[in-house]
């Protein structure tokens, strides 16, 4: 028996641009990174333009959720952190001259 | 990792799994992969394949144009950046950090842009020897990025 993921990465080429736009919701909702795919096709070729700029939100909204997930699985390295601090201290110091 | 997951998957033997990527990369406008996909226009020895890098490429470019105002200015403060830099860390968020990082590496080119635009010209007197041009200045990564990639990238 197909899964939800299945089914609605199915719809996406359904003629009817009302399902196609109810599978976007979907999957957004769903959230799998295996539907990345698919979006990036709605994106790239939808004849309707809606669709499109629907299919890239929830594309980027799917990626973006993954991306947060894996960056809050890291910590900041030393070298990172060293960057950082000398980045700011002469942010710091310039806005120091400037004022 | 999957940004380094859609990187790998741009050097993939099948084309499909080539278009596939680089159409991911132009839906979440990854600014970040806009090297790869320049190797993959000049290189991808599918013409497909080629043309769809272009494409995205440029997409890209005009959205990281958009969002982050490289024609335009910087709008956000600088002492916003710097507090969203310091909580980025605090919270160990390495994303927002590089982004954060971008803009006060970019910001700081902009001020010595300006800098250099509005000082006044240097006086040569006539004995002294003309001296050589000086090396170039080492730009930040958002111009190395921007300077690294070929005009035909760019041009729509």
């Amino acid at each position: 028996m197909p899964d939800a993921l299945e089914i609605w990465l199915r719809r996406l080429r359904d003629p009817d641009p009302a399902t196609r736009r109810e599978a976007i919701r979907q999957l957004e909702f769903i959230g799998d990174p295996a539907a990345l795919g698919p979006l990036a096709q709605v994106f790239a070729l939808d004849t309707d333009l809606e669709l499109r700029r629907l299919a890239q939100a929830a594309g980027k909204n799917i990626y973006r959720a993954i991306i947060r997930r894996e960056a809050q699985a890291e910590a900041a390295s030393e070298a990172e952190r060293r960057t950082a601090s000398e980045i700011l201290a002469k942010a710091r110091a310039k806005r120091q001259q400037r004022d | 990792m999957l940004y380094d997951d859609l990187i790998r998957r741009l050097r993939d033997p099948d084309q499909w799994v080539r278009v596939e990527t680089l159409r991911i990369l132009a839906m979440v406008e990854e600014a970040r992969a806009l090297r790869e996909i320049e190797w993959v226009y000049k290189n991808d020895p599918e013409m497909g394949v080629r043309q769809v890098a272009q494409w995205a490429g440029r997409s890209i470019m005009a959205a990281a144009k958009t969002t982050t105002g490289s024609i335009t200015p910087v709008l956000v403060k600088q002492a916003d950046r710097e507090d969203a830099l310091l909580s980025s860390l605090i919270e160990k968020d390495p994303r927002t950090y590089e982004q954060m990082q971008a803009q006060l590496l970019k910001q700081e080119l902009l001020d010595e842009m300006r800098q250099a635009s509005a000082a006044p010209p240097v006086a040569v007197r006539a004995e002294e020897p003309e001296r050589p041009a000086a090396p170039p200045r080492p730009l930040d990564r958002m111009a190395l990025l921007e300077a690294g990639l070929s005009d035909s990238f760019f041009e729509g």
